[in-house]
């Protein structure tokens, strides 16, 4: 145990210190590896899943690739920050948020967390059952209202005792999931475009559209948005760790807007040929029931994998942000996954979930774009990043201007689409929402900081910016 | 601002392991401060390829649409 106590050590250290020259290892290819590897996974296939419900090939197409690109090109920036000063999101965002609004959004981030690793064990659950509906085990276990939970539930087990172990085993796990979800998607990719031919799938028609199009193509188009911007919280986590800003900025473009795209424009494809959004059931459909039941197998290993990761990047982030936390305790704010495993509710709302993402990630991303590049003008002060007493306290830990923000950023978002009940403005079929509420909370933000609610650090940052002399030539 | 100055105070903690990591944490400040920066700085012609390629899914985007 004494090694795996101080191999979490060290990440702890590693992740809340800002890092040194010897800490960035990381090139543009490397960072691009590492992203696309965190993000394809299961959340992808889903969100293009329920886009492939809506509309067809093509629609399908443009609403993913500009539905991730855009939003990324929104926020990548940010990697800016955390590349220049090596630092881990939640203490970046201390700036914009204040030092205890820092640690509401990591709170808002760990809820988050908890939504994606149910969604990716309760989908491993579904995997499992449909194995062994092939065998003649007794009904509990091989039917879908018992049988998943009760193995969604087992598997939170196992990755709550990989992730307890710390690194070391979350990485020998890593060299099975990732290839694992790897194979999976590349063979069910040949498997649909040999299989069915192009041209059959640009005709196919989605089983569950709106009953106007721009309401199906808004909706699925709302969906790819709020999974752009939920990168958000991830991106401080290896962009910091880059030897040029240059690099964190290309790669996380590349890796978060497009790449990882693949997989979710093979779930958007593979639910128009197979016409459900459930995975467990495109496997047999596709590709017969012994590839069928290898599919099964990568899919339970690779949500298995994702799990552990979220589980980890969500346990380890609290340690940044609490560092005098127990290991065990942040281990347990983990739990209450279990609870949105017990019913399929949480799991069948995802497309829900995706655009409550899309609403509060959008607001976040606003702020945090318009406090370090348009108020701060890239004038941090590191010392006060760290220092809990310092600039960056506002008031009693929060800055108004972000709360102003989120207040105006929320009434735009849900003014425009109700996320929970699926209710669109006449206006969201022209402009969606979560794009509009990351310019409005920008704006707001901007005003707010610099007229309103305008400290001594906002005001200091405008004036050292008019001064003349500036060597380097920043961003913006 | 008058309040005690958080990374001094845990650069005297108990805990040998946070006495350790904010000692760290000021050492790697004061580096940080007397260097500017230890990475290469962006500039706004690096983002241009980010730019047309969103430019290009834009226009992909209107065909799709007004087709």
């Amino acid at each position: 145990m004494g090694k795996e106590n101080s191999s979490i050590s060290k990440d702890v250290a590693f992740g809340f210190l800002p890092a040194a020259k010897k800490d960035r290892v990381f090139g543009m290819w490397d960072l691009i590896l590492i992203q696309v590897g965190i993000g394809i996974s299961c959340i992808c296939i889903l969100t293009g899943a329920y886009t492939g419900l809506m509309v067809d090939a093509r629609e399908g197409l443009g609403a993913i690739l500009f539905g991730e690109a855009f939003p990324i090109l929104l926020i990548v920036p940010i990697t800016i920050y955390f590349a220049r000063y090596g630092i881990d999101t939640f203490i970046g965002f201390r700036s914009s948020f204040g030092y205890l609004g820092a640690k509401i959004f990591y709170f808002v981030f760990a809820i988050l967390t908890i939504g994606y690793t149910a969604v990716a064990l309760y989908m491993a659950g579904e995997a499992i059952v449909k194995l062994l509906s092939f065998t003649s085990l007794p009904a509990f276990l091989t039917s879908a209202s018992t049988g998943v939970p009760l193995f969604a539930i087992l598997l939170f087990m196992i990755a709550f005792a990989v992730t307890f172990k710390g690194p070391l085993a979350i990485r020998k796990f890593n060299w099975i999931g990732v290839p694992a979800i790897a194979i999976l998607l590349v063979g069910l990719l040949i498997l649909i475009v040999t299989g069915q031919g192009l041209d059959k799938i640009l005709a196919l028609t989605p089983a569950e559209p709106y009953e106007d199009f721009s309401r199906s193509f808004m909706t699925a188009l709302e969906l790819n948005v709020g999974l752009g911007f939920s990168w958000l919280p991830y991106l401080g986590q290896y962009s910091r760790l880059v030897k040029s800003e240059k690099a964190a900025y290309k790669a996380t473009f590349f890796s978060y807007g497009i790449l990882v795209n693949i997989a979710v424009v093979l779930g958007a494809l593979t639910t128009l040929v197979v016409g459900t959004q459930n995975p467990t059931e495109w496997m047999i459909a596709i590709a017969g029931t012994w590839f069928g039941l290898i599919g099964l197998i990568l899919l339970t290993l690779g949500n298995l994998t994702a799990a552990i990761f979220l589980m980890y990047s969500q346990v380890i982030s609290l340690k940044t942000v609490f560092p005098k936390s127990s290991w065990l305790v942040a281990m347990l704010t983990t739990i209450p996954a279990v609870f949105l495993l017990l019913s399929s509710t949480f799991y069948n709302a995802f497309n829900s979930f995706i655009t409550v993402i899309a609403y509060i990630m959008s607001i976040a991303g606003g702020i945090v774009i318009a406090d370090f590049f348009f108020v701060k003008k890239q004038r941090i002060s590191l010392y006060d990043l760290y220092n809990t007493n310092g600039k960056y306290k506002y008031w009693h830990g929060i800055n108004p201007s972000a709360i102003t923000s989120i207040i105006i950023g929320t009434v735009v978002y849900w003014g425009l689409y109700n996320p929970l009940l699926d209710k669109a403005s006449g206006l969201f079929e022209y402009i969606s929402a979560g794009i509009p509420a990351y310019f409005v909370s920008l704006i707001t933000y901007y005003i707010s900081a610099r007229y309103i609610f305008a400290y001594s650090v906002d005001k200091e940052a405008s004036k050292k910016a008019t001064e003349p002399i500036q060597e380097q030539a920043d961003l913006v | 601002m008058g309040s005690k100055d958080h990374i001094q105070e845990n650069m005297e903690s108990n805990d040998p392991f946070i006495k350790e990591m904010y000692r760290d944490l000021h050492n790697r400040i004061k580096d940080y401060q007397e260097t500017d920066s230890v990475v290469e700085k962006m500039q706004f012609s690096d983002a241009r390829g980010s730019i047309v390629i969103v430019g290009v899914i834009a226009a992909f985007l209107a065909y799709v649409l007004l087709t």
